[in-house]
């Protein structure tokens, strides 16, 4: 009998559905807000759980019908848990929890990071002891796996993740949320002439990126006030280089320590075509293997979630019906899921 | 015909199964903030000790709001999923008409914070002043010219004891009345607040 795996995602601004049959990807839908938190420059959290709440049947609806099948043929639900925004993740939990309960399934609670880690299996194989760059709008941290399912952190951020710190400092130049797309374009056209402060420049593998908001921001305001106007996209490509440049030096410094065979990107600044290039730059002609995921993969999406449900159901992985959401779930603590 | 009844739009946890019409089991305590975990597991102990699987169902019934933001969105969820998966009619019902009192005009009252209150007035089904947010001094006034009605829900932040309603009961009863939503995929609570 095939195993297919329902994965639900709610974790912030996409109200996503997928079903993996083995390893076969036979719906995959994604009802993004993005329009929506555009207007408000963020993510709105209540409004997030609103429209969570007014699609999540209709998308449930859409990937069943599209792959075709029916709940009696799902093996098991597998669901984000966390990390995330709290209300929002509630919607999908209810949901995921509902669907074990009337067709008597197992519950499968997945962590939203470790998703995107194993998002990059849609291209190919995992190999350890493998570094995992995770990227996003809420994290920022380096993953070890020496093995399938075995999460180390040896650096996060102290404070902003990264992807909140291009959305700020996109603000400050009057360029649009979400702020990593307009900064990645024009960069491309600047040249790195401001000088920044290097960001947490240690011998540690964690980031901090408030000082770099900070800085940007007071300079810019500086700038302005004596009435002259900054080279926007000069300060993209400036900006962009510091912050991507201290992940990238911090990984490679790790990819050596640890002697990785492997580097994967994962969230949504692995989308960033500054990160791509230049990590398989760095590392080309090394032996290491590095692993891009597509593009459709950086952002959120439940696919990646019953990819990895899929791997966690093999473990056996399953929790009662009386779990609860983790907002802020850590990653190597994610065989634990007490409320 | 067999009905599933939820609602946790305020500080309480309702489950209950109506079979023909009649309520034939209910679980009903606070829950404040623990209805994500509960709501679940009460509706798999109902279920389990009824006898009743997903093949007996016939229609979800589910209070709408207003109230609390995440109470409302859980077990609007859950309604909204089970309606998806069992392809049945979903009815809604507004989690204030639910408080009401089984004989009297009824001043029903949920804590909207901030000093105000999701205010509904009922008489059995009939609306006699409908959904609304109120300032809980204009609340107070109108209680207060209103002696004859019961007030219902939990109220002790205007200082004043309610009836505490078995919310189930009520859904029950209003079931005859409820109009099937068309929409039942794309329902949404009713917030009252931006």
């Amino acid at each position: 009998m095939s195993k297919i795996i329902l994965g639900i995602e709610s974790s912030c601004d996409e109200t996503a559905v997928a079903i993996v049959k083995d390893d076969e990807l036979l719906a995959n839908i994604v009802s993004t807000q993005i329009d929506v938190h555009t207007k408000y420059g963020g993510v709105m959290p209540e409004i997030a759980s609103r429209l969570h709440a007014e699609n999540i049947s209709i998308v449930l609806k859409e990937a069943l019908d599209k792959a075709n099948v029916t709940m009696e043929d799902v093996s098991a639900i597998a669901v984000t848990r966390g990390p995330g925004l709290i209300g929002a993740l509630h919607v999908g939990i209810q949901a995921a929890k509902t669907l074990a309960l009337l067709y008597d399934k197992p519950l499968i609670p997945v962590h939203h990071l470790a998703g995107h880690i194993y998002a990059n299996e849609f291209v190919k194989p995992l190999m350890f002891p493998l570094l995992a760059i995770v990227v996003s709008g809420g994290n920022t941290e380096l993953v070890l796996m020496k093995d399938h399912l075995d999460f180390e952190i040896i650096g996060e951020t102290k404070d902003d993740a990264i992807g909140e710190c291009y959305d700020k400092v996109a603000r400050v130049m009057g360029l649009p949320y979400p702020g990593g797309i307009p900064i990645d374009k024009l960069s491309k056209e600047g040249k790195h002439t401001y000088k920044l402060p290097q960001p947490l420049h240690d011998k540690s593998y964690d980031f901090s990126y408030s000082g770099l908001k900070t800085s940007i921001i007071n300079m810019v305001h500086n700038i302005e006030q004596k009435g002259k106007k900054i080279n926007v996209p000069d300060l993209c490509c400036s900006f962009q280089e510091t912050a991507i440049g201290m992940i990238l030096e911090k990984s490679l410094r790790a990819v050596e320590e640890y002697k990785v065979k492997q580097v994967v990107l994962a969230g949504g600044v692995s989308a960033n075509s500054y990160l791509r290039e230049q990590i398989q730059e760095r590392l080309k002609n090394t032996g290491i293997d590095v692993v891009i995921p597509p593009m459709w993969c950086c952002t959120d999406n439940a696919a990646m979630i019953a990819k990895l449900g899929s791997r966690l159901y093999d473990e056996k992985i399953f929790a009662p019906l009386s779990i609860s959401v983790d907002p802020s779930w850590k990653i190597d603590d994610f065989r634990n899921f007490n409320n | 015909m067999i009905s599933i009844l939820l609602d946790s739009s305020d500080k309480y946890l309702a489950v209950g199964i109506a079979k023909d019409g009649k309520l034939v089991d209910s679980i009903q305590y606070e829950a404040w903030q623990r209805q994500s975990e509960m709501m679940i597991t009460e509706l798999e102990s109902i279920l389990k000790k009824n006898n009743i699987t997903r093949f007996d169902i016939s229609n979800v019934v589910c209070g709408i709001g207003p109230g609390s933001y995440t109470g409302v969105r859980i077990s609007l969820t859950i309604a909204k999923v089970m309606v998806m998966a069992l392809n049945i009619p979903l009815f809604t019902v507004s989690s204030l008409h639910i408080l009401k009192d089984d004989k009297l005009p009824s001043i029903c009252v949920i804590n909207a914070r901030s000093g105000r209150s999701y205010v509904g007035v009922y008489e059995n089904e009939t609306v006699i002043l409908k959904d609304q947010i109120m300032k809980n001094d204009e609340l107070i006034s109108y209680i207060n010219e209103h002696s004859n009605y019961a007030i219902c829900g939990d109220v002790n932040h205007l200082g004043i004891d309610g009836k505490i309603s078995n919310v189930l009961e009520q859904m029950t009863m209003l079931l005859p009345h409820l109009k099937e939503e068309t929409n039942h995929l794309g329902v949404t609570p009713v917030y009252m607040k931006d």
